[in-house]
């Protein structure tokens, strides 16, 4: 018998001998049975930080650990010493470094909450080399594109994660930043789109984080600080409803009558005088709402304020305006697997311009 | 052994020392199988090949729990069996053969009969060999293990494995002509 045939045969009883099924399953019950009579015990923190370290290591184990650990050290230990890659803008040298880095962490990142928490970070930088850019720069639109990319991430990994008020407060204090800081992003014509998709996720962003603070909030006894929030909300439109007070004042009397203002909510049609002193009223009503903590409805009432007082102005600013013809850009919602979104307009400024938020300081530049 | 297989086993090892059952479990489920093999050449039944792949792994979680330290889990494991099979024979004073106990038979084609006697002499002419050569057939020929591995269970050095290997397949040869 030739070696290799004795060989092969040999390993043939790996399949001939063998436990019977029956007899495998008890023995495992009756190990386990034992096993199971010993408590779970505590790991100390030196073998729970081994633990996990090794975990990583096996789900990395193909590549090489001296590979490893280069790439952490280039990554959290020479990089960031290097001091200044944070400051680093687009075009500079270091530039891809800082988001090849920023790549590299969301891998370390292990759940939801922490990947949403950080795609709010890389929002936040973006905004922050933009508006470290000069006006009508070549980087602006690719930026508010991946502004938007890192905020449908953010919004896509808080969905995800079970609603919690810590979780909730966090997003809507950085959301809140965010809505302050992108109010002051002045873009071209070009990037006038991809900006109002920014406005709208933004909005979209802070809307759910605020839901969810009030969902949990009406259930909590101690609401202080949703309170205290929701009065801030109604502060915002208060000074929103100023401001179109004032054009409602300076404009000229002819051209009052014709205008007026469609009030879906309460289902009338109205001056815009009237329709801002009806906004005044809702948002009173909301303040009634907080001090009984009907914090749902409060919240509903603030944003039928919002609506009535935007539509106001829209309004007040056709009538001012007469020669533009009023439109609305819808903005289009990124997908986290989007990268692009619709091409913004080329054609001359008598196109129809949609009308903006009077905070958002907004100069749109004549294109050819 | 990868480096893979390496920390995964160092890892189980680490929540079996912590009483994770569900980690014994895993260990069981990959380990059974071989260990009762290598166990069944050794005794002349199969009740008694079970009990002690029993009592094999149940000292095996004592000992981890007991904070005993482990290099190789594998090789523990196979090191615990011959200790307990030698444990056996010391108590018993006797040596017990019944020819081969071919399980799983079903076929009856003449070229599955004629393999089945194969296979039968082929067993118990493994189960003839002196224990250090049954091992070595054993664990590379049924289990599939490398040499170094083995070398690393029989503890042995690699070249004397590949010398023991190469005497334990040639005296089976003897036996089956």
């Amino acid at each position: 018998m030739l070696d290799k045939d004795l060989i092969k045969d040999i390993s043939l009883l790996k399949e001939v001998i063998k436990p019977t099924s029956a007899w495998r399953d008890s023995a495992r019950r009756q190990v386990l049975f034992w096993a199971e009579q010993r408590p779970l015990g505590g790991y100390t923190v030196w073998e729970s930080a081994t633990s996990r370290l090794m975990s990583w290591r096996i789900k990395l184990a193909p590549i090489p650990a001296m590979s490893i650990l280069v790439m952490v050290l280039i990554i959290f230990i020479i990089i960031p010493f290097a001091g200044g890659l944070a400051s680093t803008q687009p075009g500079e040298i270091f530039y891809p470094v800082k988001r090849f880095q920023e790549k590299l962490e969301i891998v370390f990142k292990t759940t939801n909450e922490a990947k949403g928490d950080y795609y709010l970070l890389l929002a936040q930088r973006r905004l922050d080399e933009i508006t470290g850019l000069s006006i009508g720069d070549e980087y602006q639109g690719k930026l508010l594109r991946d502004y938007n990319i890192d905020l449908s991430f953010a919004r896509a990994y808080y969905q995800a994660t079970p609603p919690a008020a810590a979780l909730a407060q966090n997003f809507d204090n950085k959301i809140t930043i965010l809505k302050d800081d992108l109010k002051f992003i002045i873009v071209t014509n070009d990037d006038r789109q991809v900006y109002k998709v920014a406005y709208d996720l933004t909005d979209k962003l802070s809307n759910d984080a605020l839901l969810t603070l009030v969902a949990l909030g009406q259930s909590t006894t101690s609401n202080t600080s949703l309170v205290l929030r929701l009065n801030q909300e109604i502060f915002k439109v208060e000074q929103k409803l100023a401001t179109v007070q004032d054009k409602i004042d300076d404009l000229p009397r002819s051209n009052l009558g014709s205008s007026k203002v469609v009030i879906e909510s309460k289902k009338v049609v109205v001056a815009p005088a009237d329709a801002s002193k009806e906004a005044t009223k809702t948002l009173a009503e909301a303040r009634e709402l907080i001090d009984k903590r009907e914090f749902t409805l409060a919240l509903q009432k603030i944003k039928e304020g919002e609506v009535i007082t935007l539509k106001t102005e829209e309004v007040v600013d056709e009538t001012a305006n007469p020669s533009e013809k009023s439109g609305e850009v819808k903005g289009v919602e990124l997908a986290p697997n989007e990268t692009e979104i619709t091409e913004p307009s080329t054609t001359s400024n008598t196109d129809s311009i949609p009308p903006t938020p009077d905070q958002l300081e907004i100069k749109i530049e004549v294109g050819e | 052994m990868s480096v893979r297989k390496r920390l995964q086993e160092r890892l189980l090892i680490l929540k079996i020392r912590h009483g994770d059952a569900g980690a014994y479990a895993e260990v069981y489920d990959g380990l059974v199988d071989p260990i009762f093999r290598f166990i069944s050449f050794r005794v002349p039944t199969t009740e008694i090949a079970q009990d002690i792949t029993s009592d094999v792994f149940l000292k095996v979680w004592e000992r981890i729990n007991g904070g005993e330290a482990i290099d190789n889990l594998r090789a523990y494991f196979y090191q615990v069996a011959k200790n307990l099979i030698a444990d056996h024979y010391r108590k018993t004073q006797a040596v017990l053969w019944n020819d081969s106990e071919i399980e799983n038979i079903e076929d009856n084609s003449q070229a599955t009969i004629e393999r089945q006697v194969t296979l039968a002499e082929i067993e118990s002419g493994v189960k003839k060999l002196k224990p250090d050569w049954q091992e070595v057939i054993i664990l590379t020929y049924i289990e599939g293990l490398s040499l170094k591995e083995v070398a690393g269970i029989i503890g042995k050095s690699y070249s004397a494995t590949r010398v023991l290997l190469h005497r334990a397949l040639n005296q089976l040869k003897r036996l089956l002509k």
